[in-house]
């Protein structure tokens, strides 16, 4: 009996020893965080084998200098490989450490990758693909290569990331800036066909500059946005938020500032073929500088200065909506969108040469209408 | 036959009907859904959810007229004693391959997302068999397993899912109604697996007391499954979009790793998630698990289940190896369980229904009663 029982006890102990295990663990200390990736087509002289394709960069905090230390606090890996994964396991060959992609918060495309269709399918495949890449960080372009960004020295901030990461989380503040995430991007060029807007960010020495934004068409760059220009293309997609639009009141420079900014399509009316749309855009805010010496605070003078908010408004986004439809000949300004949704019919009688359709036939009308409600502090 | 303690009640019905058809087909279903019908999704299952209820009616009406009979008994009864063996005999088998295909997908995801390193053997027994050991302890177990399970697993699973809510984008959903009545009756039969389970009900319905009471549970847990179902596939598509929905294997998944809750302190839900709903698998075997090893010793004539248990275990994992990769999982899952499913849950019990009323069966009610 004594003996069945020890042996009882035994077998238990033996299941402990030999039945738990953890396969996927890794210490945290063994953990390299990216944080940000930059993606680059290769540089001749850079090349080590025939195949190499892309230049990566992977920026990773070193911890123990975050603080206090004077040395800097992250450090830039840079691989050359012919795809993604490669690169990943070429950092696995060259350094101690296990990369994790569970805080990655940006992800730099240098203008080479950009500009071959084939390069920005297979990364973007990559990635989308791999199962430990977040789709929320955030998405940008670089004119010039990616990893300039990397040689960045923040004037203020330790690390690189989240100072870019907070630009773009500005977004909220003001509409000159593009928030995209890679999710987006992905959503984007699937429902576009190739088509994107996507952020530019232009590396100093010791800051980086949110500005204007890159636009694709079939995978392809095709030309940027000015910053003025990306502030109306938001207006124009329904992403501004908040914002600053500074216009001219008899000589006097003035601003109106909005925390909210609606933009609604409306079919007017489908004539000769062609089909006639209205861009409805709705804002509500404040007139935040004037003149001393002149009171603002009187009706039918706020009444003109929103008049002249709504002109201003009006005649940048048909410019904008002008450039789309001749210059690159892309729709990136939500019509599809707008006409496949509300107005299904419609659309199936175009959807097949609809490029051609959007280029030719569809005349689009910007009507702004803005309310101004405070004049700040003074009368 | 059926032992004292051996009673469920309908609450415990409605647990085990809820958390037996919603298992590893919630990640994809949104693809499927979307892949159809494209924005109008969501249509297809309310449409399916409005057939299963009807076909509930039917499986309760059928178990009524046995009360405290299971269908491995009555099946007996209608058909006569070797069909209803044989009967018996083909719903262990789907049953099982249906606890293999699950299985196998659930150790594929969780592959995919939480164990990268660890052999695909060890995440397969470690499951079945602690299901095994709940399923030996009688049908009492399993239903308090699924009793216990629900509340634990949905509500973090709504709150998250909720949370979703600054990536939707409903105006993806348009347009509405736009898909043409004969493609939405195409796309029915390929979408009945992701109803699969209320064919359990000709067992479980068996366990009670009262059948007639079974209406209640029943319906509403059809209703909130359709619900949960809907639910999913909309916030998929109106995170995503129709168009990408259909490009991602495991939308919701997708879907569960862009949510953030607000203020940033609580990032990447995806591992809790992921490993909650290893619960709704473990449920999903356990209830089927049951069934199959119940079936075998209706079948063979023998008093008890437990001991079937363990030697399916072997079969399932040896089943649950068959397929070379996803792909072929896949293709096989859309080849076996359209018609399985449809068989079982739709043909078997109006036919056993109809038998019975020819053959005046109704009346044996009044004697028992």
């Amino acid at each position: 009996m004594r003996a069945i029982k020890s042996m009882k006890a035994a077998a238990i102990l033996l299941c402990v020893l030999l039945l738990t295990g953890c396969w996927d663990k890794i210490e945290i200390e063994d953990r390299l965080f990216v944080l940000s990736i930059g993606v680059d087509s290769v540089e001749l002289a850079e090349k080590k084998a025939s195949k190499d394709k892309y230049t990566l960069s992977f920026v990773s905090p070193v911890v123990d200098q975050i603080k206090e230390g004077p040395g800097p606090a992250f450090r830039t890996y840079k691989t050359v490989d012919n795809s993604i994964i490669m690169s990943l396991s070429q950092l696995l060959e060259r350094f101690s450490k296990k990369q994790f992609f569970g805080h990655t918060r940006n992800i730099f495309f240098g203008e080479d990758v950009l500009k071959d269709e084939k390069l920005l399918k297979e990364i973007l495949d990559g990635i989308s693909r791999y199962h430990e890449f977040h789709n929320s960080m955030y998405a940008y372009i670089v004119p010039g290569r990616a990893e300039e960004v990397f040689k960045v020295k923040p004037m203020y901030d330790k690390l690189l990331a989240p100072y870019i990461a907070g630009i773009i989380e500005n977004s909220d503040y003001t509409s000159k800036v593009i928030k995209l995430t890679l999710s987006d991007m992905i959503i984007m060029l699937e429902n576009q066909k190739g088509g994107l807007v996507i952020p530019r960010i232009n590396p100093g020495k010791e800051e980086v500059k949110i500005s204007g934004a890159g636009v694709l068409k079939d995978y392809k760059l095709i030309g940027y946005l000015d910053d003025q220009e990306t502030s109306v293309y938001n207006w124009l997609t329904d992403k501004a938020k908040g914002g600053d639009i500074a216009v001219e009141y008899k000589g006097i420079s003035t601003v109106f500032r909005h925390f909210d900014f609606d933009r609604k399509i409306e079919l007017s009316k489908v004539e000769n073929g062609n089909i006639y749309l209205n861009y409805i855009m709705e804002t509500e805010g404040s007139i935040e500088e004037f003149m001393i010496g002149k009171e603002i605070l009187d009706n039918v003078l706020l009444k003109e200065i929103s008049r002249e908010v709504e002109k201003r408004i009006e005649n940048e986004g048909e410019k904008l909506i002008k450039k789309f439809q001749q210059e690159f000949k892309a729709d990136l300004i939500g019509a599809r969108d707008y006409l496949s949704k509300y107005q299904p019919k419609l659309y199936k009688t175009i959807e097949k040469d609809y490029e051609k359709f959007f280029i030719d036939s569809i005349v689009i009308e910007v009507t702004a209408n803005v309310s101004i409600r405070r004049v700040g502090l003074i009368k | 036959m059926i032992r004292n303690n051996d009673t469920i009640s309908p609450y415990q019905l409605a647990m085990i009907t809820i958390m037996t058809i919603i298992s590893v087909e919630v990640f994809s279903l949104a693809a499927e859904a979307a892949d159809e019908l494209g924005t109008d999704g969501w249509l297809i299952i309310v449409i399916l959810g409005i057939i299963n209820i009807f076909a509930a009616l039917v499986i309760i009406r059928l178990n009524s007229i046995f009360p405290g009979k299971t269908i491995a008994e009555y099946s007996q009864i209608i058909i006569g004693k070797v069909p209803g063996k044989v009967l018996t005999g083909l719903f262990a088998v789907y049953l099982i391959i249906v606890i293999a295909y699950v299985t196998r997908v659930f150790t594929e995801v969780v592959k995919m997302f939480l164990l990268f390193r660890t052999p695909t053997e060890v995440i397969m027994l470690s499951l079945v068999l602690v299901c095994t050991y709940t399923v030996r302890g009688g049908v009492e177990c399993v239903a308090r397993v699924n009793e216990l399970v629900f509340p634990i697993l949905f509500i973090p699973f709504f709150i998250v899912l909720i949370f979703g809510y600054p990536i939707m984008d409903f105006s993806n959903l348009l347009p509405v109604l736009q898909t043409p009545p004969e493609k939405i009756l195409a796309s029915i039969p390929r979408m009945i697996f992701s109803f699969g389970g209320i064919e359990l009900a000709l067992y479980y319905i068996g366990f009670m007391k009262e059948p007639g009471k079974a209406y209640k549970p029943l319906i509403i847990s059809i209703i909130f499954i359709l619900l949960f179902f809907v639910m999913i596939t909309v916030f998929c598509i109106a995170a995503f979009g129709a168009k990408t929905v259909t490009k991602i294997i495991w939308p919701l998944a997708a879907y569960i790793r862009t949510v953030s809750l607000p203020g940033v302190f609580l990032e990447r839900l995806d591992g809790v998630i992921l490993s909650l709903w290893v619960l709704t698998v473990f449920t999903t075997i356990v209830s089927v698990l049951f069934i199959a090893s119940y079936s075998i010793s209706k079948a063979a004539g023998t008093k008890e289940q437990k001991q079937y248990v363990l030697p399916l275990v072997m079969i399932i994992y040896y089943l649950a190896l068959q397929p070379q990769s996803l792909a072929e999982l896949y293709e096989w899952g859309n080849l076996i369980f359209p018609y399985a499913v449809a068989a079982f849950m739709y043909v078997v019990p109006a036919a056993l229904l109809l038998t019975a009323k020819l053959r005046k069966m109704g009346v044996k009610r009044n004697e028992s009663d």
